[in-house]
């Protein structure tokens, strides 16, 4: 049981000096975002305040975010770090502040343009799969004839009041409409 | 021509720092991901202000929450969690707080043999420059940064930002929208009894 105590001090030992040593922007990045993927699905699944099916859509997408996220900080980072140790291959010096930096820079790049632009594309083909990506439903255009028809002047003080009704002549009271009546 | 940026030892020191590294990539994340979601064409222009100043306020969330909270927390732990680790090691028994060995990490070479001696004569014990591990004592320091990291940014900040970023979304009038249920016109009973 010592033996096992003491190895794995000393494994934990070798992972602390050689992230002293060099503390890599992926590192902190890439462990942030595959706990985000487990801890903030659970957390929406438990949100008492929204709908049953609310709560398993959002658990998914942010699963399925941070599925993104993972591979795409990795890639940037070190995608970033080969290239800036490619332009100072001649310098060992500046190599290894140019690869550290620019690994940083490619997280960022990551965090602020591709994770996002990956995960509106691939959130969309998730929705669609799901069903949920429903087009906009254009309403038909109408047919605007109210618009455009000249105002027509209606006069309410025509007719003659008898109380509170109203009588307004009109040609049928002046046409004879008799005739047989069945 | 290649900028200077890319060889800048100050940008090199701050990219050494899980503390920075997280403030700046949180960002970041409050700027790309609203932006995303307002660029956004097939969702409607309300669902578009909610979503991104929803998803605004949740990143400042984890902003405070993890810098102002949980990392000096877990930094200042750090070094007493260490101490019952390893210990043998000279550097954890020779500084008791994370913040007196990232002052001596800054020292040139012989600034830090006269603080030892220092160090030596307060203890009673004599410790060489040599015995200090100092990239296990960096490490130590990072590695609970990101474990305190991942405390606030993906368990704590979740469970804060629930009960507070609603009110302060409908205070600025960005009321979650509620989708129009369709009416539906129930067919009128015929009262054949009657």
């Amino acid at each position: 049981m010592a033996d096992l105590t003491g190895k794995i001090t000393e494994i934990g030992k070798k992972i602390l000096v050689s992230v002293g040593k060099n503390n890599k922007p992926t590192y902190a990045v890439m462990a942030i975002a595959t706990a985000n993927g487990i801890f903030k699905p659970i957390s929406s699944l438990t949100d008492k305040k929204e709908k049953p099916e609310a709560r398993k859509y959002a658990a998914l997408r942010e699963f399925a975010t941070e599925c993104v996220a993972v591979p795409t900080y990795w890639a940037c980072g070190v995608g970033a770090a080969t290239l800036g140790a490619k332009l100072f291959k001649d310098n060992p010096e500046k190599k290894a502040i140019a690869r550290a930096n620019m690994m940083f820079l490619g997280v960022c790049t990551a965090a602020v343009f591709v994770i996002p632009a990956v995960c509106s594309v691939a959130l969309w083909t998730l929705d669609k799969a799901l069903g949920k990506n429903k087009p906009h439903k254009k309403e038909p255009a109408k047919l605007d004839i109210i618009s455009q028809a000249p105002e027509v002047q209606v006069h309410s003080d025509t007719g003659t009041k008898f109380g509170n009704n109203i009588y307004r002549p009109s040609m049928s009271t002046f046409l004879n409409n008799g005739g047989l009546k069945i | 021509m290649i900028p200077p940026i890319l060889t800048n030892p100050a940008i090199y020191n701050i990219t050494q720092t899980t503390q920075a590294q997280v403030a700046i990539e949180t960002g970041l994340k409050a700027v790309g991901r609203p932006g995303f979601i307002l660029l956004d064409n097939s969702i409607d222009n309300n669902t578009k202000k909610y979503s991104s100043m929803k998803e605004f306020l949740y990143q400042l969330t984890c902003m405070v929450v993890s810098l102002g909270v949980v990392i000096p927390v877990f930094k200042k732990g750090s070094f007493a969690i260490a101490r019952k680790l390893f210990k043998d090691e000279a550097v954890f028994q020779a500084f008791k707080k994370s913040d007196d060995f990232n002052k001596f990490r800054k020292l040139t070479q012989d600034e830090k043999i006269s603080k030892l001696n220092e160090i030596n004569s307060q203890n009673g014990k004599i410790f060489d420059l040599k015995d200090i591990n100092e990239n296990l004592a960096k490490g130590m320091i990072e590695v609970t940064s990101i474990a305190g990291s991942i405390l606030g940014l993906s368990i704590l900040s979740p469970l804060i930002s629930r009960p507070l970023i609603r009110p302060v979304l409908k205070s600025i009038g960005l009321g979650e929208t509620k989708k129009e249920e369709p009416q539906q016109n129930e067919p009128a009973k015929v009262d054949v009894k009657g």
